[in-house]
């Protein structure tokens, strides 16, 4: 491996360039993708038989499918249908569709587990529906979830290197990019890496801390 | 051969032997002439964890052949007690001599001590621990193949025989997850018999039961005594402490409070705690 | 249109074999890696948990192309359907290894006390009582994770592999058809893990029963 610090330290600004559209997209794709996720756990509980049908289909192709493909499918597919979307967009679409289907799993759990009994108190005292979802369920609910969606949500990050394809200059992108100009394709991808590493490994850490609070939470 | 059980033949008892037995208030019975050297020696025994001590100043002195009841009030470091006796915590104070095999706290023991320890001792668990992803069979024969190096043949023959003898031997193609409590407990009585230990420990073996089918691991537990088997008992089965036991030892707070012939100890009790205990125990309607 | 799916369908193989090679690397490899996580010494601790760690915070696909392009370019010669199988299979050891570590703690504690007191001594108390009973209890987060590991495989498509994700990009570029070669991709992947995942819950069924509860 030739290269020196200096080179490598001449990379850095643009791979953190990178990094900040990671996050960019990771931020849009969670903002819209986790209330989907809850309206797609609500829907399949739902009354309706259509309805709850409609949205287990919803999550079982957001899930099932991978989210390259999903990626693919948005960036080259839906221009042949009318409509184009940027690089951005489509990232922040196709990884919201996925965490929309992904989360809305880990929501539905985490509304179950509110013990039956707090339903039925709900009901006793005469709370309507949306009432009882508002103060108890979802209260209660959501909490459980924290954790695991905060895990999800790592899993997004690390999945904005799938924007690679569609020429989104994210991360990897821009190593890959340095690579190709440089040749030195190791070491700008090990830094690229590294840099993954370092937000992930830390970001890990914290999750599990708040999975252990919140179990002693859970006990109380 | 000193109180040691051999299945289907008579423990050895020698012509001039006074009538003894489990319960009569006389001597426990000595399969051995000559002055009686006892199995087990504990020596100002103690454990702690961390700050926590848990038991503190235990000397106990147990006969071959002796069936042994330890009571007390919960935390009084009664399971303890037992599991620091077999090595499965140890002690942080104090010497322990079993069959000869010499336990010190602090000095962790010999590879070839600590093997004989675990073929010399048996111990029954209250939650039976039974291994759920083989056999009832397989149960007891696994240790005779691995540590006693059994043939399988010879293995699940002894097996067959100590099943039958805690009554179980219908039981052997199943799985301990279709058997009831008390039949999963009577397979770890049997498990724990197959190497042939000397000392069987049982911790609160009847406790996890509903009283009928405690009734079934208590039955086991006399024929045992009355075999002549070296048993030590945590329990909380206060007849059994009384009829078939012949040495009760109380603990309360990591001490034992009061040790004795088990007639005495459970009628006429000399200290305050050992009878503050047994009233509570009595006088549950 | 049967042609076109005929033609994505070839891709199914690739991986399919992806899948299986990367996931039999996780699950052999995956144990030794558990066993060390859970080491007394200090040393072999640390390293099992950093080299899980790194493993997993860095995206599969950095991984591959660190494997393809880094490695590949200039050091040695490698095939993409290697890269690709080293970097699954690298990922999936990590993976693999932290299953059979839930696994491990959800054993009771009775079944080791059990064993000590038999005198089983580690090996046999290991092979005999404990690691029987883990891989059952691993199973189902172990075929969750292999139907994770069956998508994960699209990503092997940007260095090459001939799998379902390339085959189906090859046509949409060729057709400008994406939205219906990727549509017909995303079907197979969705039908295929579909018996996957109704085995595995078949077999967790079978072997829940088989568990200390």
């Amino acid at each position: 491996m030739d290269v020196s610090l200096d080179d490598l330290l001449s990379w850095l600004p643009d791979l953190t360039g990178g990094l900040t559209i990671s996050a960019i997209v990771t931020a849009g794709s969670l903002l819209l993708g986790i209330p989907l996720g809850l309206l797609l756990a609500l829907g399949v509980q739902a009354n309706s038989r259509l309805l709850r049908g409609f949205c287990l289909v919803m999550v079982e192709i957001g899930r099932g499918t991978p989210a390259l493909v999903l990626l693919q499918f948005i960036y080259f597919g839906l221009p042949s249908a009318g409509m184009t979307l940027t690089s951005y967009s489509a990232a922040i679409v196709a990884l919201a569709c996925n965490t929309g289907a992904y989360t809305s799993e880990i929501i539905r759990a985490g509304l179950q587990s509110v013990p039956h009994g707090q339903r039925e108190a709900a009901v006793a005292i005469g709370l309507s529906r949306l009432d009882e979802l508002r103060y108890v369920v979802l209260p209660q609910g959501l909490r459980v979830a924290v954790p695991a969606l905060l895990g999800f949500s790592i899993l997004i990050f690390q999945g904005t290197s799938l924007c690679f394809v569609s020429a989104l200059p994210e991360l990897l992108s821009r190593a890959y990019e340095i690579g190709s100009t440089t040749f030195q394709y190791f070491p700008a991808l090990l830094l690229a890496a590294c840099l993954y590493a370092v937000i992930c490994i830390p970001a890990s850490i914290l999750v599990g801390a708040v999975e252990r609070r919140a179990g002693h939470y859970a006990r109380r | 051969m000193e109180g040691r059980c051999e299945v289907n033949e008579e423990p050895n008892v020698p012509a001039d032997a006074a009538p003894t037995g489990p319960g009569t208030g006389a001597p426990p019975m000595k399969a051995e002439a000559g002055p009686g050297r006892p199995l087990i020696v504990l020596d100002k025994v103690g454990k702690q964890y961390g700050a926590h001590t848990v038991l503190s100043g235990i000397d106990l002195a147990v006969q071959p052949g002796a069936v042994t009841a330890i009571i007390g009030p919960s935390g009084s470091g009664k399971s303890t007690l037992l599991r620091c006796i077999n090595y499965l915590e140890p002690p942080s104070s104090g010497t322990i001599t079993l069959d000869g095999i010499r336990l010190e706290a602090g000095k962790p023991p010999a590879r070839r001590d600590l093997v004989a320890l675990r073929r010399s001792v048996g111990m029954v668990f209250q939650s039976f621990n039974l291994f759920p992803h083989m056999s009832v069979l397989r149960n007891v024969s696994l240790a005779q193949e691995r540590v006693a190096g059994r043939s399988r043949r010879e293995a699940d023959e002894r097996s067959m025989q100590l099943l039958a003898r805690v009554g179980l031997a219908d039981k052997a193609h199943q799985y301990p997850q279709r058997c009831s409590g008390g039949q999963q407990q009577r397979v770890a009585i049997a498990r724990a018999l197959a190497l042939d230990p000397k000392v069987m420990l049982f911790d609160e073996p009847t406790s996890a039961l509903d009283p009928e089918l405690g009734l079934e691991v208590l039955a086991v537990m006399r024929e045992l005594a009355g075999s002549g088997m070296t048993m030590i008992v945590v329990t909380h089965e206060m007849r059994f402490a009384e009829n078939v036991s012949d040495t009760v030892l109380v603990m309360a707070d990591g001490v034992i409070v009061e040790q004795g012939p088990s007639a005495e100890v459970m009628r006429n009790p000399r200290q305050e705690r050992t009878r503050r205990f047994l009233r509570a125990v009595n006088d549950r309607t | 249109m049967t042609g076109d799916v005929l033609t994505i369908l070839a891709g199914l193989p690739w991986t399919l074999a992806l899948t299986a090679a990367a996931l039999a690397l996780g699950v052999v490899l995956g144990v030794p890696v558990a066993l060390a996580r859970r080491s007394r010494l200090l040393p072999v601790w640390l390293a099992a948990a950093v080299f899980i760690a790194v493993t997993r915070s860095i995206p599969p696909l950095v991984w591959l192309f660190i494997i393809f392009f880094g490695l590949g370019t200039g050091y040695i010669q490698i095939s993409p359907f290697v890269a690709a199988t080293a970097a699954f299979g690298l990922i999936a050891t990590a993976n693999m290894a932290e299953i059979y570590r839930g696994g491990l703690m959800a054993i009771q504690h009775g079944q080791w006390d059990a064993a000590e007191v038999l005198g089983l001594g580690r090996i046999h108390t290991f092979a005999d009582v404990i690691a029987p009973q883990a891989v059952r209890v691993s199973l189902p987060s172990a075929a969750s994770y292999a139907i994770g590991l069956l998508k994960d495989t699209a990503t092997a498509s940007t260095i090459g592999v001939i799998e379902l994700t390339f085959q189906a990009n090859q046509l949409a570029q060729r057709n400008f058809s994406g939205l219906y070669a990727f549509g017909i991709a995303a079907a197979i992947y969705i039908l295929v893990s579909l018996p996957v995942a109704w085995l595995a819950r078949s077999a967790d069924f079978y072997l829940r029963a088989k568990v200390a509860r």
